[in-house]
């Protein structure tokens, strides 16, 4: 077994293991499970609160199952966004602290090996994270409205997934890059912010990561929404973040 | 182990000035030095964790900096403070750091009984985020001999535990003896005169000395000193003052510590003042100069 295939199932069995386990599958298990039951639910509850108010009238439209896809894909853009931020900053940044990476990379462990299998483990969270999330949104949707707009709304959370992991290879670089944790999470929502602002104009939106923050409803009303540029720029950082966080890496001294 | 013209600069700061330093194989070696002299900086450039500014370090015929996973799959270390993932166990970090090493099956199972029997931890279930500092460090020299090393690297290994702990584990240094070549940093001299044959002590990041513990003493024990005892040491001080082979003389108690410059005319000369001045002689014996005055001579800059 060589370092990195040793060093990247010891990564698989520590998200078993430990908290990382809990962040960010839970919270995509938790919009899975809860956004087609609060959209189902949020008439009901907005009538309930506007009879306690009288002179109060809302007229809410009955909810669809895209709206339940809608939902749960904007709370993949914010949340879910945050806590693969939040989970990432301490991918190698916590194993600095701890001193378990000289443990390891005192051994036949190259520095491009320990980042890879760092970034390969966080993928494949990622993607099982996520693919559960998905099933269980589609499950209750289906159950709770009907059986449209599942092609759209899977194709949608593969372009998010490509944003997603964008953003850890973008962590996995900061994590290499700074000391501490709370630097790298904090550089890392600073990104998500600025690319959350870029969705205000257009031609940035257009040709940046930003669009794929903002083709969700795009997706679900079967409009074109404009990705070839977007995905070729999300792919391009992501390699270059890889890239950039092994080189990084390289350089430091532990 | 050749180490030449090692520097490494922190900014300003230099934290190696030109270090050279020799490690036969087979030898169990001591690197000594004051807090800061530059030990860790030097451990650490050698298990490839930092670069050198300057210089080069061979370890087992390879350059450390050009060839690092080749001269790591040789060595074995142990930093001062080690880390370990606190949700294994301990037979399951000796696994990991096997397979690091590319070990499996049969050989690897082989080899973590026979540690775990070593650090005294076999049968030990707890997770080691539970274990005491003596337990860590010896699961620490356990890992670091996964791949059965050519050279075990240990920084610090007893400076934080207890007695019990230190004992333990400088136990495991010795049995390593002759089976491994051992470089151990400390700044606990007794532990480098129970384990070490060879020694080498480096002060501000330069290697003053190194050589065997012995050639050590002699060379740097600032002469040679006698202990004597007499009824009246005062009136012995004044005839052996402005002797020439007197370096120096020191009351203490009822006892006289004389340092000598040639140590037979001392035990020709001593005897005979004593007789002379009509004084009883009850103890002389030649005091063995101890790791601890060569250490502050060489660290304190005092002429040998």
């Amino acid at each position: 077994m060589s370092g990195f295939s040793a060093f990247l199932k010891k990564e698989l069995r520590e998200t078993r293991k430990t908290w990382r386990l809990w962040v960010l599958p839970g919270v995509l298990v938790f919009l899975g499970l809860t956004v087609p039951i609060m959209t189902a639910a949020t008439p009901a509850i907005l009538k309930a609160t506007a009879r306690s108010q009288p002179g109060v009238v809302i007229e809410f439209p009955p909810p669809t199952s895209r709206d339940a896809y809608n939902d749960f894909l904007s709370n993949l853009a914010q949340l879910a966004l945050l806590a693969v931020i939040i989970a990432g900053a301490a991918m190698i940044a916590s194993e600095r602290r701890a001193g378990t990476v000289v443990f390891v990379l005192t051994k036949p462990l190259t520095r491009a090996g320990f980042v890879c299998a760092k970034a390969v483990s966080n993928v494949v969270l990622l993607l099982a994270a996520t693919a559960i999330g998905a099933v269980l949104c589609v499950a209750g949707t289906a159950a709770l409205f009907d059986t449209r707009h599942i092609g759209a709304f899977l194709a949608a959370v593969v372009v998010w997934l490509v944003l997603a992991v964008m953003v850890t290879f973008l962590m996995l670089l900061l994590s290499a890059w700074f000391n501490g944790q709370a630097q790298a999470a904090g550089v890392g929502i600073g990104v998500y912010v600025g690319l959350l602002a870029l969705t205000g104009f257009p031609l940035l939106r257009e040709h940046s990561p930003a669009g794929l923050m903002a083709a969700n409803d795009a997706f679900l009303r079967g409009r074109d929404a404009a990705l070839a540029w977007p995905l070729v720029t999300t792919i391009a950082l992501a390699a270059l973040c890889l890239a950039g966080a092994i080189w990084v890496f390289r350089r430091k001294e532990l | 182990m050749h180490i030449t013209g090692l520097t490494k600069l922190y900014g300003e700061k230099r934290a190696l000035d030109g270090v050279n330093l020799t490690v036969q194989e087979g030898s169990v070696f001591g690197f000594l030095g004051p807090n800061g002299a530059g030990k860790t900086t030097t451990l650490r450039i050698l298990a490839g964790l930092a670069r050198p500014t300057a210089g080069q370090a061979r370890v087992l015929g390879r350059d450390v900096v050009a060839t690092t996973n080749e001269v790591r799959s040789l060595i074995g270390f142990l930093p001062d403070v080690p880390g370990f993932y606190g949700w294994m166990t301990a037979p399951e970090l000796l696994r990991l750091a096997g397979e690091l090493f590319g070990l499996s099956g049969r050989t690897l199972r082989q080899r973590i009984d026979a540690l775990l029997e070593l650090a005294g931890l076999t049968g030990v279930t707890t997770k080691i985020s539970g274990y005491s500092r003596g337990m860590r460090q010896r699961l620490g020299v356990a890992q670091a001999l996964i791949n059965a090393p050519r050279l075990l690297m240990l920084d610090e290994p007893t400076s934080a535990l207890d007695p019990i702990g230190r004992r333990e584990v400088l136990e495991m240094i010795s049995s390593l003896a002759g089976r491994t070549t051992v470089f151990f940093s400390t700044h606990i001299l007794s532990d480098v005169e129970r384990v070490c044959d060879t020694a080498a002590v480096l002060n501000k990041g330069r290697v003053v000395d190194q050589a065997p513990i012995d050639e050590l003493k002699a060379r740097h024990g600032s002469g040679h000193r006698l202990l004597l005892e007499v009824d009246r040491p005062e009136r012995l001080r004044a005839a052996l003052e402005g002797a020439p082979w007197v370096a120096g003389i020191a009351l203490e108690g009822g006892a006289m510590s004389l340092e000598v410059t040639d140590l037979d005319e001392a035990f020709r000369e001593v005897p005979a003042a004593v007789a002379a001045q009509g004084l009883a002689l009850r103890r002389l014996e030649a005091a063995e100069v101890s790791l601890e005055e060569v250490f502050v001579d060489l660290v304190e800059g005092r002429p040998a």
